[in-house]
């Protein structure tokens, strides 16, 4: 019994696909957009986790030394154990100098000398910093030994060498230790680890959302057909079976792209960073990327479950149409309103009240497309304001591939948010191909139309940017808390807000109308291309 | 608004009537007016038995062909098919029936613009479970002149074609009983004459019972028995 519903349906799916490739492949465009996007973060996130466990596992250990002068730096790169010194740019702008030593802890006792030597040749523990920090940090049996040690190299050499060396060691511990905060700061403090996750999340949740809302438009323009199935005897669990196996294809087809576009990134990446990372920062960004092959199967298992789930939610909505009001289809309720309006055809201005007409009766129609668009936005503004914050220190070594990252990622997102609200744009018109098509065959001509179409688009564009400004500024908001962004946010947070309230502004309206109107366009020229016969069929 | 009429009442009904309508209304609401497409309509067809219905356009003759064919809800009244309330069966059983028992032509044909005039055909036997009936299809196909034009999508073909297709998938799976809307209504002379003529030699042959809404004053005198519907009411002719 399964098997049959399954067979049946399978035959109907692959017609749909085969015959219908327009809106298979937008949609399976999106979805490719999206895992690009998921894998990019993924690859991101990896590259993260790897700068941040990298100077444990390989043991490199780092020291972190404030307020050398490049001379002393110069002489501790010159020391034999000390791989690199390197000047690290902090978000507060401290100047630091970095020393990445030999990577054992071998090395380091059997080089306890040249450490001690180092350490009395830049006087370390008679600068104010080291002092306060070894205050608080050491209790007082270390301060005590502090006091002896010190005391000891500076009088008459090491008494003990032994007791000295394993203390040299704990100090060499410790500052790996406080070396390890400093990285995770210099790295880290622009994408918070922890926080990377929701994000991930917050991205699958919301594609997932837009592909609901979009599988339930190209539902709305198959209403007839699907009446037509029911009337001929297909069950509602055929046709739930029919759109998860359709929405399975969909999701399959966009993988190759997804693995060809991902890979290109990738490749971009590594392209674009590899004069930047040399000896002393491939530690802090190993690109040589492995991307986190079982996290990626489960986040892409999520997403095709998440596909899943929002067409199966459709079918659910749809369960209790009524046969017969399937059969009469959006189309046919388009066509009647057409007959009812279409004497008043002559004038332009009448032109436009059948346009506001038709706009006050497609209302829900126009409500989804604004939901889908908007709900997508707040992402890539979300990425946008962190390259934002990037971008004064993009230069440096360190943040130059952090930089770089961001910017694909946010691009990649970018394009992902494009093909959504294009789709949605165009999906949102060609629900009128039928109509359109008999308008043409009245006598409208293309002017005509356009003035039918574009304030249209003008005033849905108009409702999205406001609804993702919404979005977009609650997601601010509910992020203060989560994202730790900056450590200069504090500072001037009044005209930050208004810059970034500006900022969305204008982003999202530089967005939004632009992809929604090329939505629009793409679809009048295939609406004019294509005969108008054509259209009236909704051949699409 | 719309109840679903339930079953209360048990009522006998004698084997040999296939079709049995008491009481059937459909209103239509829209906004403050109500516009009753079916008003109070009772009606019984037997096995085997030819029914005609003729009437003005806008008389509600479409609106009760598909409440008898279950595909859509009375506002009131019942209509039992072979014994048994249509309304009253779960989706699951009410579309096996459909598959398998009903066959409708619609007034506009309503073929699947994605599937081939063959595979529209063939469909309510592919969902019945495949081959219940291997080679009918190709009689069909033959009767009904259709046999160099099956590979073509429905956009493809004229409006006679498609309605000639639409009838092929109604019969496909021999129902026992078809209604058809206006079947011949997009037909030239010949072919609605040899589109009825095998609907009539179907109907001998299976014994299939025939419930058809046309213009065609001739056809319908044909019929066993011929209804007029007016403004929503039907009457004995
Ligand atoms: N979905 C609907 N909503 C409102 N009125 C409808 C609807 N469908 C049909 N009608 C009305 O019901 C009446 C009967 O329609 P129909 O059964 O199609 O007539 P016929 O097939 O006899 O020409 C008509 O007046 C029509 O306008
Ligand atoms: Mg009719």
């Amino acid at each position: 019994m399964q098997q049959k519903v399954f067979r049946v349906s399978l035959f109907y799916a692959l017609r749909d696909i085969r015959r219908r490739p327009v809106r298979f492949l937008s949609l399976s465009a999106i979805v490719c957009a999206a895992l690009v996007s998921l894998t990019l973060l993924l690859l991101f996130m990896e590259a993260q986790w790897r700068a941040d466990v990298m100077p444990d596992r390989e043991e490199n250990y780092h020291f972190t030394l404030d307020n050398l002068s490049e001379k002393e730096a110069a002489y501790a790169e010159s020391l034999p154990w000390v791989q690199a010194a390197y000047r690290s740019v902090s978000p507060t702008n401290e100047d630091r100098i970095c020393l990445r030593i030999r990577s054992d802890w071998e090395h380091c006792t059997e080089s306890g000398e040249l450490v001690r030597e180092l350490i009395r040749k830049i006087g370390l523990f008679r600068r104010e910093p080291y002092a306060a920090m070894y205050d608080t940090v050491y209790d007082g049996a270390m301060a005590k030994f502090h006091a002896y040690w010190y005391g000891a190299t500076e009088a008459n050499g090491l008494t003990d060498t032994r007791f000295a060396e394993t203390q040299a060691y704990t100090h060499l511990i410790d500052h790996k230790v406080t070396n390890q905060v400093f990285m995770q700061k210099t790295v880290n403090s622009y994408v918070i680890q922890r926080d990377f996750f929701t994000l991930i999340l917050m991205f699958c949740a919301f594609t997932a959302a837009a592909f609901t809302i979009l599988i339930e438009n190209d539902y709305r323009r198959s209403f007839e057909d699907f009446g037509c199935l029911r009337a001929l005897g297909f069950t509602n669990g055929h046709l739930l079976c029919i759109h998860l196996i359709r929405s399975f294809f969909i999701y399959i087809s966009a993988l190759p792209g997804t693995f060809l576009v991902s890979a290109g990134f990738l490749a971009l990446f590594r392209r674009m960073t590899a004069a930047s990372i040399t000896e002393e920062t491939a530690y802090l960004m190993d690109v040589t990327a492995h991307l986190p092959i079982p996290l990626m199967l489960i986040l892409f298992s999520l997403m095709l479950g998440a596909v899943l789930l929002g067409t199966g939610a459709v079918c659910f909505l749809h369960r209790r149409e009524e046969i017969m009001s399937l059969l009469r289809g959006v189309q046919r309720m388009q066509i009647s309103f057409v007959a009812e309006t279409s004497e008043a055809f002559a004038e332009s201005d009448s032109i436009r009240e059948y346009g506001r007409l038709y706009l006050r009766r497609s209302r829900r129609s126009m409500l989804y497309t604004v939901i889908v668009t908007s709900l997508v936005m707040p992402l890539p503004f979300h990425l946008f304001s962190s390259l934002i914050e990037l971008l004064p220190a993009a230069g440096t070594q360190e943040v130059y591939p952090v930089f770089l990252y961001t910017l694909l990622q946010t691009l990649a997102v970018f394009i992902t948010t494009l093909c959504i609200t294009v789709t949605a744009a165009r999906s949102a018109v060609s629900m009128r191909a039928r109509e359109l098509g008999i308008l043409r065959s009245l006598g409208a001509d293309r002017d005509c139309i356009r003035t039918l179409i574009y304030p249209a688009a003008w005033i849905q564009s108009l409702h999205i940017t406001i609804c993702s400004l919404f979005m977009i500024i609650w997601t601010h908001i509910v992020s203060r808390n989560h994202f730790d962004f900056d450590v200069k946010a504090e500072a001037g947070s009044g005209a930050r807000l208004i810059n970034t309230l500006l900022s969305d502004i204008f982003g999202s309206a530089l967005f939004v109308i632009p992809a929604t109107f090329l939505g629009t366009v793409l679809f009048l020229r295939y609406f004019f291309r294509t005969p108008i016969l054509t259209s009236m069929n909704d051949k699409e | 608004m719309m109840k679903k009429p339930r079953s209360t009442e048990k009522i006998d009904i004698p084997e040999h009537q296939v079709l049995t309508v008491r009481a059937l209304c459909k209103t239509y609401f829209q906004g403050d007016t109500h516009i009753r497409a079916v008003d109070d309509c009772y009606l019984t067809v037997e096995r085997g038995e030819f029914i005609s219905i003729i009437g003005t356009s806008g008389s509600g003759k479409s609106t009760l062909l598909h409440m008898l064919g279950g595909l859509d809800t009375p506002t009131s009244g019942k209509i039992y098919l072979a014994g048994r309330d249509l309304y009253d069966m779960s989706d699951k059983e009410l579309s096996a029936y459909r598959n398998k028992n009903i066959g409708f032509i619609f007034q506009s044909f309503h073929l699947l613009p994605v599937l081939t005039a063959k595979e529209n055909i063939l469909l309510p036997q592919k969902l019945a479970g495949g081959t219940r009936y291997p080679h009918y299809f190709d009689t069909l196909v033959e009767k009904l002149g259709l046999t160099d034009r099956i590979h073509h999508l429905p956009s493809e073909l004229s409006g006679g074609q498609q309605q000639r297709v639409a009838a092929a998938r109604a019969l496909i799976n021999k129902p026992a009983i078809l209604f058809a809307d206006e079947p011949t209504g997009n037909l030239d002379e010949t072919s609605a004459k040899e589109l009825i003529s095998l609907l009539l030699s179907l109907r001998q042959e299976l014994n299939q019972t025939l419930v058809m809404v046309t213009h065609d004053k001739t056809i319908a005198a044909m019929a066993d028995k011929t209804y007029t519907m007016q403004n929503g009411i039907l009457r004995k002719a």
